[in-house]
């Protein structure tokens, strides 16, 4: 504790005083007045000469020159022992301990100078004489009642400083007080620990007392930003005002978290956590862990899964509330809807991932990768379950909605170079979509390559850069659970594939042929197939007038050229003819499918047919004839309806047996281009 | 079949295709839809190419296999035969000496 004043330098100055001149020895009368001297230097008496003490000094050198070291100390100790008795000083501050340690060191530091010729090899107790300052303080330290007595103004005086220094408000002394305290009671301490055991109860209590209010004081937003301001204060308190050592910080700042963190993960378990976490706190590590290491413990992890869904599903209905699905009038409308809904989905995931992967820091990422498996668990969820989101459109399916947004996606960029295309959004939605259970993986696909089928088979291209991005993200993304295969969605990209190559024949076969235009798709049969339906068989016997057999005829030679192992099954109800009708003097383009072309065709080339006659020359079915004469001559007037005595008839929408229908000489309008669309025929009920 | 008053031919064509849309399927004149070796289809790529792609995420590579029938009349996927004749140039399901008698692409 005090530092001992070197033998020689003491030794070199009692000899330059000449203090050891006189060496006449009287041995009670000597020992009476070191005695005297002692007291006087216990008792802090004023009366006492320097003269005195150089005497006493004198005093104890030449007893010690004669051997009688053990005699002096023997003497000593008793007075030392009295006053010790008596010893009972007031302690009601921690400056009041600062005053008794450093009184009692400098009076010990002035016996132990009176004590220097004190020979320590011959006795033992010289050794203690030395050491009884010190002693006394350990014992009087170590004292039940002084204990508690400390340990009582120590966490008072704690307590208002670390209020103080809250408030900034803190006096510099008062710290070095608390410093001393805490430096000498590990020193003087029979369990050194003990001192720190009690700081760290001490915190605890401030801590539990300070969680009180806060808990009171804050919401659960602040209640965030509060604990940050205090974790940061506390730390700077232990560190830098205390100056305490580390594994004492770590313990302290442990109570810490399990006060304000961990005893209150339930307000720490709101929508707070994933929200108003700001970059800051997600940062801020306490001992060496995350805040989140904390809150995402055993106990927590099931209930905050569940908290964090509740959270994600509550910000979703509060954002699909803004999205007006009741009042859709018009395909536009329906686009713009689905295109909202799926806005705010791939927002809210796409978000929520961020917040996961890049914001939330947690050991290991650990509670990263749990939370990214309950927000996999929830788009699941939403992406499996009908009916409960009342989205009001694609059968309240989020999964239909998801794939019906893709095709308004893809539509949307038909022009548009992919490197312009914002892909990201594609990927979020095939993520999303791969937490399709199996069955709706399946409805998934077929309903993906329906809609790839009518983008490719559509009149306005399709992109096909897009489209084979978002298969090979398919494939890299999807079928990664369940174990499930990625045929289909290969199947989907050979399909393009194949588009491709059969446009490019068609490319060079336009290039060969004058006058028409060609447009012709040779697509594979295994990956079409879903092209192949009912009306394939109705039109498998139709007879092909001329010029039309002649543009089927060129086209197979040519592609026998190239592909001579490969057969060819016409699909003629996905045809359609553009061709020049000549009437009134004006050229119409009539653009018809091919059924169309061929009854129109019979129709110019003959004054008057009838559907029996157009049975005959096409070898059509009954209703498809009559189904196109009634759009030629209703809906588009471009042929006229005639009864069977060949003048015009009154029927406006039946056919009868007999009737003729012959090319409208009137006929007139405004466009050149026509396209015709047949219209379906359907019998009301309660009709003859 | 009752005659049909036709139009005088005289007059200038009547019928002018501008432009021609159609669609067609094609499929390989083959005996058997499947390869006998690999057991896909044989319109579809080898289960080799297909899993190279797969794993390689190489989607070009599935349209560089072609199938290829012997004078036999059996088709297999070119890739498929061509191994299998590394060890025996024989046809795999008639063991008759194998010759190369087409290539399907």
């Amino acid at each position: 504790m005090s530092p001992q004043i070197s033998k020689t330098k003491l030794t070199m100055m009692v000899d330059f005083l000449a203090l050891k001149k006189t060496t006449e020895v009287n041995e009670t009368e000597d020992i009476k007045f070191i005695q005297q001297i002692v007291k006087s230097i216990l008792l802090d008496d004023n009366n006492t000469y320097r003269y005195d003490y150089q005497n006493a000094y004198n005093k104890v050198y030449n007893m010690c020159l004669i051997g009688l070291s053990e005699t002096v100390c023997a003497n000593i100790s008793c007075a030392l022992e009295e006053y010790f008795q008596a010893f009972n000083p007031s302690l009601s501050s921690l400056e009041d301990f600062y005053m008794i340690c450093t009184l009692l060191k400098s009076k010990f530091e002035r016996l132990n100078g009176l004590f220097l010729a004190l020979d320590e090899s011959k006795s033992n107790s010289v050794i203690k004489v030395k050491d009884q300052g010190l002693s006394f303080l350990r014992l009087f330290v170590n004292t039940t009642s002084t204990k508690n007595a400390l340990s009582r103004i120590f966490f008072d005086e704690l307590k208002q400083i670390h209020s103080k220094t809250q408030q900034e408000e803190c006096l510099s002394t008062e710290i070095v007080y608390l410093k001393f305290f805490l430096e000498n009671m590990e020193y003087l301490l029979e369990t050194p620990n003990l001192i720190y055991d009690q700081l760290i109860a001490n915190f605890k209590l401030l801590f539990e007392e300070e969680c009180l209010n806060a808990e009171r004081s804050c919401g659960l937003v602040l209640y965030y930003t509060h604990i940050l301001n205090l974790y940061q204060h506390e730390y700077q308190f232990l560190k830098n005002t205390l100056c305490l050592k580390d594994n004492y910080i770590e313990s302290i700042l442990e109570k810490f978290t399990d006060i304000f963190i961990v005893d209150k993960s339930d307000m720490m378990l709101s929508e707070a956590l994933f929200v108003s976490m700001t970059d800051e706190l997600l940062n801020t590590k306490i001992n060496n862990k995350y805040l989140i290491d904390y809150i995402y413990v055993d106990k927590n992890i099931a209930l905050i899964d569940n908290m964090y869904k509740m959270y994600l599903n509550q910000y979703l209905r509060s954002q699909l509330f803004q999205v007006d699905t009741k009042n859709i009038a018009n395909k536009r409308q329906y686009i713009v809807v689905i295109s909202q809904l799926t806005d705010v989905l791939l927002h809210l995931y796409r978000e929520s991932l961020d917040f996961l992967e890049n914001k939330l820091k947690s050991t290991d990422n650990y509670a990263n990768r749990c939370l990214k498996v309950a927000l996999s668990d929830i788009c699941s969820d939403l992406l499996n379950t009908d009916n409960i989101n009342h989205l009001n459109v694609e059968q309240n399916q989020w999964f239909m909605i998801i794939i019906k947004y893709m095709d308004i996606f893809i539509n949307a960029n038909r022009d548009t170079l992919i490197k312009n295309i914002n892909i990201e959004k594609m990927i979020s939605c095939v993520q999303l979509l791969d937490g399709l259970s199996v069955d709706r993986y399946e409805s998934f696909v077929h309903v993906y390559d329906t809609m790839l089928n009518k983008r490719l088979m559509s009149s306005q291209e399709t992109n096909i850069d897009v489209e084979m991005s978002i298969i090979q993200i398919m494939d890299t993304h999807m079928n990664s659970q369940y174990g499930k295969n990625k045929e289909d969605i290969t199947r989907m990209g050979l399909k393009i594939k194949d588009y491709l190559s059969s446009k490019k024949t068609n490319d060079k076969y336009s290039d060969s042929v004058m006058d028409t235009t060609t447009d012709v798709k040779i697509l594979n049969e295994f990956f079409w197939t879903a092209l192949v339906d009912n009306e394939n068989h109705k039109l498998s016997n139709i007879v092909i007038p001329e010029p039309l057999k002649k543009c089927i005829t060129n086209f197979e030679t040519f592609y026998n050229k190239s592909y001579s192992t490969r057969n060819i099954k016409w699909l003629y109800q996905y045809w359609m003819i553009d061709f020049d009708h000549f009437i009134n003097d004006k050229v119409y383009t009539l653009s018809m499918p091919f059924v169309s072309t061929i009854i129109f065709y019979h129709l110019m080339h003959n004054v008057y047919v009838s559907v029996k006659m157009l049975k005959q020359l096409t070898n059509l079915p009954t209703k498809q004839i009559v189904q196109n004469l009634i759009t030629f001559s209703i809906k588009y007037n471009l042929i006229t309806h005639l009864d069977s005595n060949k003048t015009l008839s009154s029927e406006k929408k039946a056919i009868n047996e007999g009737d003729y229908f012959t090319i409208n000489k009137d006929f007139i309008n405004d466009k050149d281009f026509i396209k015709v669309n047949v219209i379906s025929i359907t019998r009301k009920e309660g009709a003859k | 079949m009752s005659s049909v008053p036709q139009l005088d031919t005289s007059e200038q064509p009547r019928f002018k295709i501008k432009k021609w849309t159609a669609v067609g399927l094609w499929s390989w004149d083959l005996d058997s839809a499947d390869c006998a070796i690999c057991k896909s289809n044989l319109m579809e790529p080898c289960v080799d190419c297909q899993n190279d792609a797969q794993n390689t995420q190489q989607h070009d590579k599935k349209f560089e296999c072609i199938t290829a029938t012997g004078d036999c009349g059996h088709s297999f996927h070119l890739h498929c035969i061509n191994k299998w004749l590394s060890k025996r140039n024989v046809c795999p399901l008639d063991s008759q000496p194998w010759e190369f008698k087409k290539y399907n692409k």
